[in-house]
């Protein structure tokens, strides 16, 4: 056997290997056998698990600045979705925002398909000297609803619009948490999705 | 500069260059294979692909290297294929070039005519690639 034979068989094996060990990695990822994800979206990058706010119009097109991107809500509410693998018990959100000190702000997750139903909490956040505050928030997901696996969020300021203000986002981060995934619930999650793809 | 020429004579002899299509070959129809097994993934169960890979990466793969195969020389071949087999094959390949180009075209169609014009030269490729996977 040549040596060009005996590296090519090497090399074949390796693209064929290839394919199969990243999907393993992935399915494992996609699984979430820890219980937690976390996830960011900094306006400079789209984020494949949070979508940009909308409605356009509502927010201004993101601005790209040197350091870091920014959005600025103009007219309330907006709302953003989180597209999950699977559901979660509980959402840590981590807000870095800029706003009028006597604006409020609130963010919340949709609570019901058909009616108006969100758990709305109230962000106050600590303001460093820039005028940029950090928030966190936490939610109980127990009764939040997904829709084609997104999880839908509202972000509200009140009057935002006729006071002519404006509140302007620089990034969201969100950490979710279920408990751990055993053999036995990794089966099961597999067999409701089989059941819901059929 | 003699033993420059014979190290270069070395490196790129007949059977690098055939091993190296060999190669591209093989990543072409992986890389090719790949793409739909992770399409199809994608399109039952929804971000398990696209949460942590790029899909359009396994897509300039597949377009690159069947770009290449279009332009190189085929490699060699013993013998000719039956007529019914050869039917068969361009079933499969125009098959493959259908599917190939309607899935670059709708991937690509923020670009809008340029899509378009992608898509026909992928299905284009891929329909000349598959001739040239004669190796025995």
């Amino acid at each position: 056997m040549r040596n060009t034979d005996k590296f090519y068989k090497v090399i074949r094996l390796i693209i064929i290997a290839a394919p199969v060990i990243l999907f393993v990695f992935l399915f494992y990822r996609y699984l979430i056998p820890s219980g937690k994800l976390a996830v960011n979206y900094d306006f400079c990058n789209e984020s494949p698990f949070i979508s940009r706010l909308s409605p356009d119009g509502r927010v201004l097109p993101i601005e790209k600045e040197q350091a870091f991107c920014q959005q600025k809500m103009v007219i309330d509410p907006v709302y953003f979705d989180v597209r999950l693998p699977q559901s979660f018990r509980q959402a840590e959100i981590f807000l870095e925002y800029k706003k009028p000190p006597e604006q409020s702000l609130m963010l919340g997750v949709r609570n019901s398909l058909d009616a108006w139903s969100w758990q709305v909490k109230d962000v106050v956040g600590y303001v460093d000297q820039s005028g940029r505050s950090y928030a966190q928030v936490f939610f109980d997901l127990q009764g939040a609803v997904l829709e084609n696996k997104r999880l839908r969020f509202i972000i509200s300021s009140p009057g935002l619009e006729t006071k002519n203000q404006e509140i302007t986002f620089y990034s969201l981060k969100i950490k979710f948490s279920k408990p751990p995934l055993t053999i036995t619930s990794a089966i099961d999650i597999f067999l409701r999705k089989i059941k819901n793809y059929f | 500069m003699k033993k420059i020429n014979n190290y270069f004579k070395m490196i790129i002899n007949l059977d690098v260059l055939e091993l190296i299509k060999r190669i591209i070959n093989d990543v072409f129809f992986v890389s090719l294979i790949t793409f739909f097994c992770y399409l199809g993934c994608e399109l039952m169960f929804e971000g398990i692909i696209s949460n942590y890979f790029d899909l359009n990466i396994i897509l300039i793969i597949v377009l690159v290297s069947g770009f290449f195969i279009f332009f190189s020389s085929p490699i060699n071949t013993k013998e000719k294929k039956r007529n019914s087999v050869r039917e068969i094959h361009l079933l499969v390949k125009f098959f493959f070039a259908i599917i190939m180009a309607l899935v670059i075209y709708f991937k690509l169609q923020v670009f809008s005519y340029l899509s378009f014009f992608v898509a026909v030269i992928g299905g284009v490729i891929i329909y000349f690639v598959f001739d040239k996977k004669t190796y025995d």
